[in-house]
């Protein structure tokens, strides 16, 4: 399961990087996604490379739709869809 | 006129301090009114003041254009082109360097004299002048009264009670008709100062006391996803300036279980359309024969939805030519479909892409991009997100003659945030051997 996160961490820098976005110096579970330099456009980019690293958008497949606040919360999104990914 | 309709103070919360709007308590004399009279006005003020000013000129002036807040250069220029314009009035809090015009602060206009009890007797039917969002840049004037533009506005007194957010400049439709909204409703309107960052404005508004908001489906995504929008106790939600679909519908009812909500359709050509309460995406088959409140709707031989207002008197200024056809259906341009008993929103006829409320036309990007060197062909189009309705992809095909290419997306990026409006600048730049062509050989987005 850590992959998953891995992997997002390392879309959210290459993001920062091709945007110009500075993020903020420490990034873990509790950091708030509109907060840590992302903007909310850096964000549908991320959800949007995500998909295409991962192979799935779980903002289109939830049935109930959730919008995270923090980064654990997003991850953890992921890691859920990622196991019905797995499964089907 | 809107100033009759005010029974109660009016009260409007903002950073500039907050004010109230009651009979017999006008910020501008008799005397600075006389001199506006029949007049046609750019108002150019915060939020806050514009909102004071539009119920003060309601009446009194020929013709009002509101001048969004960070109008640049380009905008004063050009409605100095189109508009016979006579005078600017300010509050002295935007910058106003560039306007070539006379400018009245208002404040001059404001200040007392002897004779001000007596009634200023003529009303007009002021014109509202209301510029589109502007897909070159060179905005579109149009006209609008506020009978067109509050049609579908609920004077009952159960909207009484509700504070409504301005998440909009004034100056813009979807602002006006917020404004517009709680004006008619004597509700309270919360203006949080425009120069706040996006989360800032939330907590502002959950601070004093929001419980009804206007916002695009994409800015409501980006609500529900801030830590303020638990702080938020919503009664009435309204959604337009994009496709609201199922999925962001369900989303508010969610966070929001006890909230009214109402998607709107409407432009600025068009003014007000119809809302929508059901909770359900797009509208009701049956409204194709019935129409809804006073506007008739069809779907054209081109799958585009058409619309009859009986009270059809927009029309663009400056030379831009008539909004409606001779028998008074005006095209929106917006393609629908039938689904079962709904009829739903698909995206734009003219191949305009709706980036979070903004009309884009892929072509003014590829223009901009194509004068970047090393980009030999260009297509941009609308990628759909999850997140936010549709970004702006760019698929760039290097020049052959460019060694290495590991640069060339981040240059095009940077290249267009200098020249281009945030919303138009490409989210997605992908370098591709070849664009996708059609049948006809043209390039296909």
């Amino acid at each position: 399961m850590s992959d998953v996160r891995e992997v997002i961490v390392e879309s959210i820098h290459r993001i920062a990087e091709e945007n110009d976005l500075e993020l903020s110096d420490t990034l873990n579970d509790e950091s708030v996604l509109l907060d840590c330099g992302l903007d909310s456009l850096g964000f549908a980019i991320l959800v949007a490379d995500l998909e295409g690293s991962l192979g799935f958008d779980p903002f289109v497949m939830m049935e109930e739709p959730v919008y995270p606040n923090t980064l654990g919360e997003f991850v953890a999104i992921y890691e859920k869809f990622s196991k019905k990914e797995a499964k089907a | 006129m809107l100033k009759a309709q005010i029974s109660e103070p009016f009260s409007v919360i903002s950073d500039i301090g907050p004010h109230t709007i009651a009979d017999g308590c006008e910020p501008i004399t008799l005397q600075g009114l006389q001199q506006l009279k029949e007049k046609c006005i750019a108002l150019h003020c915060h939020p806050a003041n514009l909102v004071k000013y539009v119920i003060e000129l309601d009446g009194v002036a020929d013709s009002v254009l509101l001048v969004p807040y960070d109008a640049c250069e380009a905008f004063s220029r050009r409605v100095e082109e189109k508009l016979n314009l006579d005078l600017v009035l300010t509050d002295g809090i935007v910058n106003i360097e560039h306007w070539k015009i006379d400018v009245t602060d208002l404040g001059e206009l404001s200040k007392s004299s002897a004779d001000d009890h007596s009634e200023l007797a003529a009303e007009y039917e002021t014109q509202w002048l209301l510029a589109t969002s502007g897909t070159t840049g060179t905005p579109k004037i149009v006209a609008h009264t506020i009978e067109s533009l509050t049609r579908t506005t609920s004077k009952g007194t159960k909207s009484e009670h509700l504070s409504w957010g301005l998440l909009y400049d004034p100056a813009r439709f979807a602002g006006f008709q917020v404004v517009l909204q709680a004006i008619l409703a004597n509700a309270k309107l919360i203006v949080p100062s425009p120069d706040l960052d996006f989360e800032s404005k939330i907590e502002y508004l959950a601070a004093n006391a929001c419980n009804a908001l206007s916002a695009t489906p994409s800015l409501w995504r980006k609500i529900l996803m801030g830590k303020a929008a638990g702080q938020l106790n919503l009664k009435q939600i309204t959604l337009g300036g994009e496709i609201a679909d199922q999925r962001i519908i369900n989303s508010l009812v969610k966070q929001f279980p006890d909230a009214e909500i109402t998607h709107i359709f409407a432009s600025t050509e068009a003014g007000v359309g119809f809302s929508v309460k059901d909770k359900k995406a797009g509208f009701p088959v049956s409204w194709l024969e019935s129409g809804i409140r006073g506007v008739k709707l069809k779907i054209s031989s081109q799958e585009t939805l058409c619309l009859q207002n009986t009270h059809v008197n927009q029309t663009y200024l400056g030379g831009d030519g008539s909004i409606a056809d001779a028998e008074g259906w005006i095209d929106t341009g917006d393609l629908v479909e039938i689904e079962n008993d709904r009829v739903l929103f698909k995206g734009r006829l003219n191949g305009a892409i709706n980036i979070g409320g903004n009309k884009v036309i892929p072509e003014d990007i590829e223009s901009e991009i194509l004068g970047i060197p090393g980009v030999f062909q260009v297509a941009v189009r609308a990628k759909s997100s999850s997140i936010a309705g549709s970004l702006v992809e760019a698929l760039v095909v290097p020049d052959p003659a460019l060694g290495d290419t590991s640069s060339l997306a981040k240059n095009i990026k940077q290249h267009c945030k200098k020249a281009l409006p945030s919303f138009k600048v490409p989210a997605f730049v992908r370098l591709v051997d070849e664009l996708p062509m059609g049948m006809a050989g043209k390039i296909k987005r």
